[in-house]
């Protein structure tokens, strides 16, 4: 369960989130807005990359703001960017092993079993000696989410993964984020602009629009309302779909 | 996204395996070298040994993390100067003094990197030359002891007095397979941390340093091991200089000498243990192959400034990455068909020439070996002299090769002889391989240069023939062996 309690960041003169408060306690929750709605701005503070002007954010009960960012990641808070991290000239099991490295197990063999259970459970499992560098934008991505679901994570946070996949892939994409919660109990926090991905994926959509939140509650429902309509699509475009 | 084939670009990377090849070809020089070369060349690449050494801690920093050090050189003079002192002052075994130097060149890698873990690119660049040049003020201004007795001895006028090298390893010879069998522990090392968890955890960082956070990984700490480990190795080198002439003076680290280095480094590559080894012999072996020959030595460095510009403009992959590049597709069943010809023209030669009484039996079977590794390697070498030109130079070249053939062929057929195409290929590779190596191999094994050349051709003359008696005989073997192996230089990287 994500809790933010009156969240405000501040970039010089520009306010990316302002005033936010939200509380987040479905299995996988969506986020959309338009370009520059403070989007990643949130993701970057929940990892701890931004550091806000006032507020607070708790995480499953713990407040997290003061906590450097490579130790949330120790705590179970693990994120994807938007564009992929592979290293190139590591194979696909060295760059999830790599990750498993800093998780905490017991033994060596259970961090590499957990490591083969993430690259098996999206689908990788015959690609593991495939160099970085020789994989498929779709392959990547996914790659990136094995990586994110190493070491008992509490909180996945996924920007924009179907970025640049086919369709089949994007497919294969949303039955993979669908299964997380019940793969490792993590809740999820995923932030596309493909609606159509968010729609198959999250029971809860949260939507952003100049750092104020525009709309929470059921995909479904927050989809159809006239203000998040006009803010995605535009005034013109959604009077049209209206009439 | 499951294919249903696997296809394996680089093997299940047990640490073990990738640190193997470094060992074995190590092991390998270290037996053989003594028995090659003479005392000169030997001293030489003792040498070329030690700065190997220095330049895989260059290649560890900038290969790996992208920082540049300009200190690793005055690093391993820190470690000389204290291997030297202890073994003056308290008489200390040899290995426990070169350890102790190597910690102590630790120390001092960790507190140049600490300043350094919030820097990058040229401010970097610039805070490890100052430390390099601040070394070399230290040593000149304070009139470092040198061969003097006790742990502060310092002679200013007389004989100095030398340290002995460790008692397995006193004579030349000996010292030469010692060094070199530090310089594979050394490597090794590096190689078995860049295949665990610290390599891993570099690759993240040089990736993205946030990414690497975000996974949970202390940017800071992994640094300062690189820097710290680092400093260890090129202390320990600098040990062996010292062990190597039994004494050092304060001209022996000077900073124009970690900057060429540095330079050389990334000319010979910076992501594998080959292109370190090329960049030690860059440095001390090609202005000692050139004084030998009575060329000016100091021609070279024109050349590295040449070498390096292009190298970085081809993509810091240096000659090493280059030359991986060339032979990836190189197969198994090639390379043992090729050590078994080699090794049966070689000897047979070898045995020839003996019986002859024209030279020793080792010259004559090493310059046919080297005659045969250069068929090899010239095509690849020419090929990577024309990419320094650019893509545009290496296509027409080959395009005007074959236009050249071709017609030559043309003639053949007309005289109603058997055309070959390669036959322009053949005949200036041969005459290339013939006239240089023979000059080389004169000044190096004491052979007249006729003799050598006779060798040489007679070399490869008797490989042509042995590959056209069995190739018939081996082609269903050689499919057989590649199904089981794979290329072997496919996964370097």
């Amino acid at each position: 369960m994500i809790r933010i309690e009156n969240l405000t960041v501040q970039f010089g003169g520009v306010k990316p989130i302002d005033g936010l408060s939200v509380t987040l306690d479905k299995a996988i929750v969506g986020l959309i807005g338009p370009n520059g709605a403070g989007k990643t701005t949130l993701l970057n503070v929940l990892s701890g990359f931004v550091t806000p002007v006032s507020g607070s954010v708790a995480v499953n009960g713990v407040v997290i703001s003061d906590i450097a960012p490579h130790k949330r990641a120790h705590m179970g808070l693990r994120r994807t960017f938007q564009t992929d991290q592979i290293a190139d000239d590591l194979t696909l099991w060295e760059n999830v092993q790599a990750i498993a490295d800093h998780a905490a197990y017991s033994t060596q063999a259970e961090a590499l079993k957990d490591v083969q259970r993430a690259i098996d459970y999206v689908g990788l499992g015959k690609r593991i000696h495939r160099k970085g560098s020789n994989l498929t934008t779709g392959e990547r991505h996914l790659t990136e989410i094995a990586k994110a679901l190493i070491g008992k994570p509490q909180l996945v946070m996924l920007d924009e993964p179907g970025a640049g996949m086919s369709e089949s892939e994007t497919q294969h994409l949303e039955s993979v984020i669908r299964g997380i919660p019940a793969y490792c109990g993590a809740q999820v926090f995923l932030i596309d602009h493909d609606v159509a991905l968010i729609v198959a994926c999250c029971e809860e959509t949260m939507v952003l629009d100049f750092g104020k939140l525009l709309a929470l509650g059921p995909t479904k429902d927050v989809l159809e309302q006239p203000e998040v309509r006009r803010a995605y699509l535009g005034d013109f475009e959604a009077t049209e779909i209206a009439a | 996204m499951a294919r249903d084939k696997e296809k394996m670009d680089i093997p299940p990377g047990k640490p073990l395996r990738r640190v193997m090849p470094i060992v074995v070809t190590l092991g390998l020089a270290a037996v053989l070298g003594p028995w090659l070369f003479s005392a000169y060349w030997l001293n030489t690449f003792t040498t070329v040994a030690c700065l190997a050494l220095v330049a895989g801690t260059v290649a560890l920093l900038f290969g790996q993390l992208g920082m540049v050090s300009l200190a690793q050189f005055a690093l391993a003079g820190v470690g000389g100067w204290v291997c030297l002192r202890l073994i003056h002052g308290f008489a200390l075994p040899f290995e426990i003094a070169l350890l102790a130097g190597a910690l102590v060149a630790a120390v001092f890698g960790l507190l140049v990197g600490l300043p350094a873990l919030r820097m990058r690119g040229l401010y970097l660049a610039l805070l490890t030359l100052m430390v390099a040049a601040a070394v070399q003020v230290v040593v000149d201004v304070v009139g470092f002891p040198d061969g003097g007795a006790g742990f502060t001895g310092k002679i200013v006028a007389g004989q100095r007095v030398l340290i002995q090298r460790p008692w397995i390893a006193s004579s030349d010879t000996a010292y030469y397979r010692y060094v070199v069998l530090w310089l594979a522990f050394g490597l090794g090392l590096i190689e078995w941390q860049r295949a665990t968890m610290p390599g891993r955890a570099w690759a993240l960082i040089r990736k993205s340093e946030a990414a690497a956070t975000a996974a949970g990984v202390s940017v800071l700490r992994y640094k300062a091991w690189a820097f710290t480990f680092g400093g260890f190795l090129a202390g320990l080198s600098g040990g062996l200089i010292a062990g190597l002439n039994g004494q050092l003076d304060n001209t022996g680290f000077p900073v124009s000498q970690s900057i060429l280095l540095y330079a050389l480094t990334v000319v010979g590559g910076v992501y594998n243990w080959v292109g370190v080894i090329f960049a030690g012999l860059l440095v001390r072996a090609l202005p000692a192959l050139l004084n030998d020959h009575g060329v000016d030595g100091n021609l070279a460095n024109a050349f590295y400034g040449f070498a390096l510009l292009v190298s970085l403009i081809q993509g810091r992959k240096g000659l090493a990455g280059q030359l991986a590049d060339f032979y990836k597709f190189v197969r198994m069943s090639r390379i043992l068909e090729g050590l078994a010809t080699w090794g049966v023209i070689s000897i047979g030669l070898g045995l020839l020439f003996t019986v002859l009484g024209q030279a020793g039996f080792a010259g004559a079977f090493f310059i046919s070996l080297i005659a045969l590794l250069f068929r090899l390697v010239i095509p690849g070498v020419c090929w990577l002299l024309l990419g320094f030109f650019g893509k545009r130079l290496q296509d027409r070249t080959e395009d005007m090769e074959a236009a050249l053939s071709l017609r030559l062929a043309q003639v053949f057929e007309r005289q109603g002889w058997v055309p070959d195409h390669r036959f322009i290929k053949r005949v200036l590779n041969w005459l290339f391989i013939g006239l240089f190596v023979a000059w080389v191999a004169s000044g190096v094994f004491d052979v007249p240069f006729v003799t050598a050349l006779a060798l040489i051709w007679l070399s490869l003359a008797a490989k042509v023939g042995l590959e056209v008696a069995a190739y018939p005989h081996l082609l269903s073997l050689r499919q057989r062996i590649d199904k089981r192996f794979p290329k072997p230089f496919a996964s370097y990287r």
